[in-house]
């Protein structure tokens, strides 16, 4: 006789059903509204740029994978994500053969030597902007007026577009020239998904809800930069420009929720992520006031992940240690 | 910061059912960790319901006891899931209801504790929900001198302060304690007695109740408030609140250490209401369990059933799901209870509930790498790095995990709940602790 064996395994036995590929693709939810925005703002050429540096990154994942007789793993869309967060911190002008670049050197670089989607020590996104920074600085820096800039004070057709941290890091008197409302609604000249913080806001709320990140490396970072701003400005009026104005403008709220949160290159621990983004919101104002034409927010955050060994030794106490040593 | 998980639903406080005798009980001679009886009948003997078939004594096992009125069968090996053979006696029911006379002790608070302790172990009392160990070896455990408590050496003990039951499962899914709860109905004499006796055993200054947020028991708290005990309420929904360590931190006003074990130190024992109500059972009328009440959880519903020791679990199984093939069967709840691999298999004493889910109930581990969500950390009711805990135990770097506080996880399976990569933690954990324990001793 034959009886029917049961499947066997140790506790739990029920899961919450939350997979990573769903993870993913709520992050990409979430910043379709940006991204749409961008499209708005810059017309569609903003869709090819993201296209491009989206099919860098999966066609390399895939060769590697191929390469190294490993598993597909573009399936889980980390890949495409890769791309799609790199080409958000591109200037919407940019050459084509930028992204698709960029795409290619985030998972060459950042992700595929260290193994599979867990391992990598710094968000292979950044890994690619920054070595695109380095690179081509002079690619790059191809921005374009957004078509609400009419609306956007300084508007002056003539005037190549900049973005507005550039110019109040030429002179920064010029930060008084700026709505806060209008950074705020998205209103201003920069990359193609950091434009809108109102957006990003309303994505990383998405995010928060549906348990994809954690409040704290987010919290952390805009009290880091709203703080840091605000004691510079207090100090240095003339030469530092208000804490909304640096909340507002290039890719802090980006940074915020999609970079700062990303998750193999930051802490797991609650103090130690809070800490993970005061620290590098400080560091993203003093890279704005001290200077480096690029890349502010994307330098901060990956300075930081070298540190994240570190921010997870700040573990809270377990269950019951405290009174032991009471 | 509120930890632990959110689990979706709620076991429902139904009367338990009662369960038709079968035919057949297989009743083990081990029933509880590490101890086992010796049979005292021989095959064709006859045997009531109540009557003692196997003896601890000699091992201070608590004793065995005949579930349903017949024949002594056959004796028979068992196989467990951790692959030993148990032997098991096998009592073939005539259908009569044949019960051994019950002896009425009339003032059963009179004795000595060490002569109550000893009717606790004739009348065969297990703490299912305590690694499945007998009442008499939790007490034990609990009361004996330790040298390791004192700088000195001497072996000192720790007094029981307090005694904290349990009206509620640990696993919200599980209904077996909340029905037997139910049935205490009006009438606390039984519990009352139980608390009395337990008190008089341990000498514990003060008793506590644990109590679901949404239970109705007026009788119970109305016996709580004349006899000053202080009544808790959690939330089972917010999964483990109902656990030993969260059920002392809320009575000590203090976390416990939960390290090694060493809860049992906290001068907290917590018991479940079954128990305490089989204490009254033994001392009043030396009645010996022979009955569980048990949940039987399935995707079709949830139900309470009170069933002898021994009754098959496919018997079971039939009543918590109707025509439904399952893929996996537990003993316990989903969230804690063991995969088994066979229906062909008897209840125990330490069954709190038999959980049977199809394939698409439940959710296969993967073991993709951790990616570091911290999804784990935020739950985790002990405050760990369940994340970095299962790497370092993945990668074989035991010691280092329990530098990282491994001892502390309590194995609830938080952690393995939410993993969005599905990795088996609990597993790392166990796996972990097993590997750094045998290291010590072969030190």
């Amino acid at each position: 006789m034959t009886e029917k064996r049961f499947i066997v395994s140790l506790s739990p036995h029920l899961r919450h059903g939350r997979t990573i590929r769903q993870m993913i693709l709520t992050t990409m939810i979430a910043l379709i509204p940006a991204v749409a925005w961008g499209v708005y703002q810059f017309g569609f050429r903003v869709l090819v740029v993201i296209i491009a540096a989206a099919l860098g990154a999966i066609i390399t994942e895939a060769t590697v994978n191929r390469v190294g007789d490993n598993p597909y793993t573009i399936k889980d869309f980390h890949a495409a994500l890769v791309g799609l967060v790199l080409a958000l911190l591109l200037p919407p002008a940019v050459p084509l053969w930028i992204p698709f670049l960029g795409g290619v050197l985030a998972i060459l670089v950042g992700k595929a030597p260290f193994g599979p989607l867990g391992s990598a020590p710094l968000a292979p996104a950044l890994v690619g902007v920054l070595i695109l920074a380095l690179s081509w600085p002079a690619e790059i820096d191809h921005y374009t007026q957004p078509r609400t800039a009419a609306e956007a004070v300084k508007a002056d057709d003539a005037a190549p577009a900049e973005p507005p941290l550039t110019a109040v890091y030429v002179d920064p008197s010029d930060a008084a020239d700026y709505c806060t409302s209008g950074l705020f609604l998205g209103n201003q000249v920069g990359a193609i998904g950091t434009i809108s913080p109102l957006l990003l806001l309303l994505g990383g709320l998405l995010l928060l809800w549906r348990k994809v990140i954690r409040w704290q490396a987010p919290v952390g970072f805009l009290i880091g930069v709203a703080v840091t701003a605000g004691i510079a400005h207090g100090i240095a009026p003339g030469s530092v420009a208000p804490a909304t104005f640096h909340l507002f403008t290039g890719a802090t709220m980006f940074g915020a929720f999609f970079l700062c949160s990303e998750w193999t290159s930051t802490p797991v621990t609650p103090w130690g992520m809070f800490l993970f983004g005061l620290f590098a919101g400080g560091v993203v104002i003093l890279f704005r006031v001290c200077g480096m034409p690029f890349g502010r927010v994307p330098w901060a955050i990956v300075l930081m992940s070298l540190a994240t060994p570190l921010f997870d030794r700040i573990a809270s106490t377990p269950f019951g240690k405290a009174a032991s040593h009471a | 910061m509120r930890r632990g998980i959110k689990l979706p639903t709620r076991a429902p406080s139904g009367a338990a059912e009662k369960m038709v005798p079968p035919k057949q009980v297989v009743l083990l001679l081990r029933q509880e960790v590490g101890r086992s009886c010796k049979p005292v009948v021989k095959v064709g003997d006859a045997v009531k319901a109540g009557q003692q078939i196997a003896d601890g004594a000699e091992s201070g096992a608590a004793d065995l006891h005949a579930s349903i009125s017949g024949e002594v069968k056959a004796f028979t090996e068992v196989l467990l899931s951790d692959g030993t053979e148990e032997k098991a006696i096998v009592i073939e029911g005539d259908g009569g209801g044949g019960v051994q006379p019950a002896t009425k002790i009339s003032k059963p608070l009179s004795a000595e504790p060490a002569e109550l302790l000893e009717r606790i172990r004739q009348a065969g009392i297990i703490c299912a929900s305590r690694e499945a160990k007998s009442l008499c070896a939790v007490i034990d455990e609990a009361m004996s001198p330790r040298g390791y408590l004192n700088p000195t050496g001497e072996a000192i003990a720790k007094p029981i302060r307090h005694i904290a039951v349990r009206f509620c499962d640990t696993d919200p899914l599980v209904c077996s304690l909340r029905a037997v709860a139910g049935q205490i109905g009006k009438n606390t004499t039984a519990l009352k007695l139980g608390i009395d006796a337990l008190l008089k055993i341990t000498s514990a200054e003060e008793v506590h109740f644990a109590l679901d947020k949404t239970q109705e028991l007026a009788a119970v708290e109305k016996l709580a408030d004349e006899n000053d005990i202080a009544v808790h309420r959690f939330d089972a929904c917010q999964y483990p609140s109902f656990s030993d360590p969260l059920i002392a931190a809320a009575v000590l006003g203090k976390e416990p250490e939960v390290a090694y074990k060493r809860i049992h130190e906290s001068g907290v024992l917590v018991l479940d209401i079954d128990t305490v109500l089989e204490t009254a059972a033994a001392l009043k009328s030396g009645t010996p369990v022979t009955h569980k009440t048990i949940a039987a959880v399935s995707s079709t519903g949830i139900k309470a059933v009170t069933a002898p020791i021994g009754t098959s679990l496919e018997a079971i199984a039939e009543i918590a799901a109707q025509g439904l093939s399952p893929d996996k069967v537990i003993l316990g709840g989903p969230m804690q209870g063991m995969a088994h691999f066979t229906l062909d298999f008897p209840m125990s004493k330490s069954t709190t509930a038999l959980t049977l889910l199809r394939r698409e109930d439940h959710t296969k581990a993967q073991n993709d790498p951790c990616i570091c969500c911290g999804l784990c950390s935020e739950v985790c009711p002990t405050r760990l790095t369940p994340g970095m805990l299962s790497r370092l135990c993945e990668f074989k770097e035991f010691a280092q995990a329990e530098e990282a506080h491994l001892f502390s996880c309590i194995e609830c399976g938080c952690c393995a709940y939410v993993c969005p990569a599905g990795r088996s933690m609990v597993q790392f954990m166990v796996q972990g602790k097993s590997e750094r324990l045998a290291a010590r001793r072969s030190d």
